[in-house]
């Protein structure tokens, strides 16, 4: 069945302050490729490429998950609101930076991330990045997180009990 | 399955269709008694459990507005959901884990036990073991739980391995992976677990205990339920004797109608049961129903909350299979000399990817972060389940000013944690280091909760009806035909998860209300 929930909107969940709301429905989307909707300039596209990228480092990961997660930042950068904190917090790193925060060494570029801990951009940024990247079912492999075995009929012979480096409990 | 005119004034109306509400609706259609069960959520199949977190999340969770204030990490961290409760059919049973544990006897004393705290606003409950016992039985053979009734346990998981080695080898004598509320073979019509890994996602199989799968089902073969879904509670209206007389509920286009009743049961979860009796003041009742005392609301519980995660050398892969697969119990009981009053339980319990990523620093990015997370297959973790102790304004009230779609104020959900909470989480916090340490962990995450999973004893019994709500049948102390059948009960939030008890309750407290109705005293 499909009940009408009447949950909050996407902007209100995107401005408003509950992480668990705001990540749940950033996960949701995904596939969407970089700048299909274009609401962003590919300069502020590329800054916050990176931005995910040093939010939540993983060096043996291309970068097509953290491009998702910029897709769905952009996506929701329709909302004008959302698109000038974006754009707004893109300006303040790269006058931290001297005109160019991509271009700064990683320890420079996360004091300055880090200087913006507090602000709405991150807010917004971190849980998107979050939930867009460790919510992407193509990074879980990665991680060995194996997801939803109800298909395969369970773990009950996938290895539920395989560690095999302690002793078994015994009652 | 049954339906009664909304001028029937000979049912019972059940507010909540979770572990209380399921349980005691049930338990009145078995005694030929006609309820109507208020549901605000939707009804949901195994075939519509998503075993995915995030989607789960969004399709199961009450997202209706409600504000966390105070001092604890909610406020801070998630200030819109205080509580991550279920709205749907089933309520909370839909996503709890199944751990079933009775409460201890001294646990329903603790104001006698652990003695006057500055502070606290600590009660004894106005019954004992001895008079939840004969009901807890009945809750276990109901619930399936393993260890009880001559229910096999299930095999150990890798996640459950780490624990009980650790433990033992630090020298905790009580570790056991009993009492789950979970199937380990067929019973009672439903599956035996052949250990998905999404407990908290609503069991495919429904080889977890629910009341979806279990009370309201067989209920509806009574002929007796008439379960309405979506239709959420506004207010529940009374008579000029002061007696309740039915409830006004809005149905899911937003249509308003008023259900006579002869008997009222709240069963909302313990911040949405005394919102609706605030929410319904009348000039009669100016603070609310059932609130002579000024108590409804207050002394909210919600467990001191805690995580640990152990990385090791070699892989564990908690995900695969049960999500808290077992306990340990050495920590519970009242020893002062460890800092704190009461005890706590430490459960093994895995999270998925996404949540773990949320929960394991709420705050949480960078090298070192990612570092930790990139080891998810060679994490075991641990969840503390602790006795906080209540406060009078550590309370549900109505927000001033918010209103949800109904155009009702929102609750607002205000804890400042009390020393002894943090004492205990301090505690636990070593303790799990230590198990870790024992079996290898090369580095051990300590973790607070954000959002509160049990919420408890904002409407609680008393045997002074000066301070709490309800009598130890869960009867309000003000309006004899008005009862609260879920947690809000509870008079002490106690070391146990909450579900078993609940359920136990609302046993014992249906069998009371189908008594004095034949007798024609209610």
């Amino acid at each position: 069945m499909s009940p009408a929930r009447s949950g909050p909107s996407r902007r209100s969940v995107l401005m408003g302050t509950s992480a668990l709301v705001t990540a749940a429905l950033a996960g949701l989307p995904a596939g969407v490729a970089l700048g299909a909707a274009g609401n962003l300039a590919p300069a502020t596209a590329d800054t916050l490429l990176r931005v995910v990228r040093d939010l939540f480092p993983h060096d043996g990961l291309d970068d097509a998950p953290y491009r998702a997660v910029v897709a769905q930042l952009d996506a929701a950068a329709a909302d004008a609101d959302t698109k000038a904190l974006l754009v707004d917090g893109v300006a303040q790193l790269d006058a931290a930076g001297g005109g160019s925060w991509r271009s700064l060494a990683e320890a420079e570029r996360v004091a300055a991330l880090r200087a913006m801990a507090a602000t709405p951009f991150f807010a917004t940024v971190r849980p998107m990045a979050l939930f867009g990247l460790y919510g992407n079912k193509a990074v879980w492999p990665r991680f060995g997180y194996q997801g939803s075995s109800w298909e395969y009929g369970g773990y009950i012979d996938r290895g539920f009990d395989d560690l095999d480096w302690l002793p078994e409990p015994v009652e | 399955m049954a339906r009664f005119e909304l001028s029937d004034d000979t049912v019972v109306v059940v507010v909540g269709s979770g572990a209380g509400g399921g349980t005691v609706a049930h338990e009145l259609c078995e005694r030929g008694i006609n309820v109507v069960v208020l549901e605000a959520g939707a009804r949901f199949d195994i075939d519509d459990f998503h075993h995915d977190e995030l989607a789960a999340f969004q399709q199961l969770s009450w997202l209706d507005k409600r504000v966390a204030t105070g001092d604890w990490a909610a406020a801070r961290l998630a200030p819109h959901q205080p509580a991550w409760t279920v709205k749907a059919v089933g309520g909370s049973t839909v996503h709890w884990n199944g751990l079933s544990f009775r409460i201890q006897a001294h646990e329903f004393a603790a104001r006698t036990v652990y003695g006057d705290i500055d502070g606290a606003s600590l009660l004894d409950w106005p019954i004992s073991l001895d008079d939840l016992a004969p009901h807890y039985a009945r809750a276990e053979d109901k619930l399936g739980v393993t260890g009880t009734h001559g229910i096999a346990r299930h095999p150990a998981t890798n996640n459950y391995k780490v624990l009980y080695n650790g433990a033992k080898r630090v020298g905790y004598r009580h570790v056991t992976n009993d009492r789950l509320a979970i199937n380990s073979a067929f019973r009672d019509g439903r599956a035996p677990c052949v250990q998905l890994g999404f407990c908290n996602q609503g069991c495919k199989m429904a080889a977890k205990w629910s009341t979806l799968h279990s009370e309201i089902p067989k209920a509806e073969d009574t002929g007796r339920l008439d379960l309405r879904t979506q239709c959420m509670a506004l207010k529940v209206v009374h008579d000029r004797r002061g007696r309740v007389s039915g409830v006004l509920y809005a149905d899911r286009d937003g249509a308003h109608h008023l259900q006579k009743a002869r008997v009222v049961c709240i069963a909302g979860n313990a911040i949405e049961t005394p919102r609706l009796l605030l929410n319904s003041a009348t000039p009669q009742f100016p603070d609310g129903l059932a609130n002579a005392s000024g108590q409804v609301g207050r002394h909210y519980m919600r467990h001191v909350g805690a995580l640990a995660f152990g990385v090791f050398d070699r892989p564990v892969n908690m995900h695969r299979g049960i999500t808290t697969p077992g306990t340990v119990f050495d920590e519970q009981g009242h020893r002062p000399e460890r800092g704190f009053a009461g005890g706590y339980l430490m459960e093994a319990a895995s999270l998925g990817l996404p949540t773990l990523a949320m929960m394991a620093d709420p705050a949480g990015w960078g090298r070192d972060y990612a570092g930790f997370l990139e080891q998810y297959d060679h994490l075991a973790g641990i969840l503390l389940n602790g006795e906080d102790l209540p406060r009078a304004d550590n309370r549900v009230s109505l927000h001033d000013g918010a209103v949800d779609q109904h155009g009702l104020p929102v609750p607002r959900v205000h804890v400042v944690e009390h020393a002894n909470d943090r004492a205990m989480r301090a505690h636990f916090h070593r303790q799990a280091t230590a198990i870790f340490q024992a079996v290898g962990a090369r580095r051990v995450k300590a973790v607070q909760a954000v959002s509160a999973a049990h919420n408890m004893g904002t409407c609680r019994m008393s045997a002074d009806p000066n301070d709490g709500v309800v009598n130890g049948w869960g009867q309000a102390h003000d309006i004899a035909n008005l009862f609260v059948s879920d947690g809000s009960q509870f008079t002490t939030a106690t070391s146990e998860n909450p579900t078993l008890t609940i359920v136990a309750l609302a046993i014992r407290q249906a069998g009371h209300i189908a008594d004095r109705m034949a007798r024609g005293d209610l």
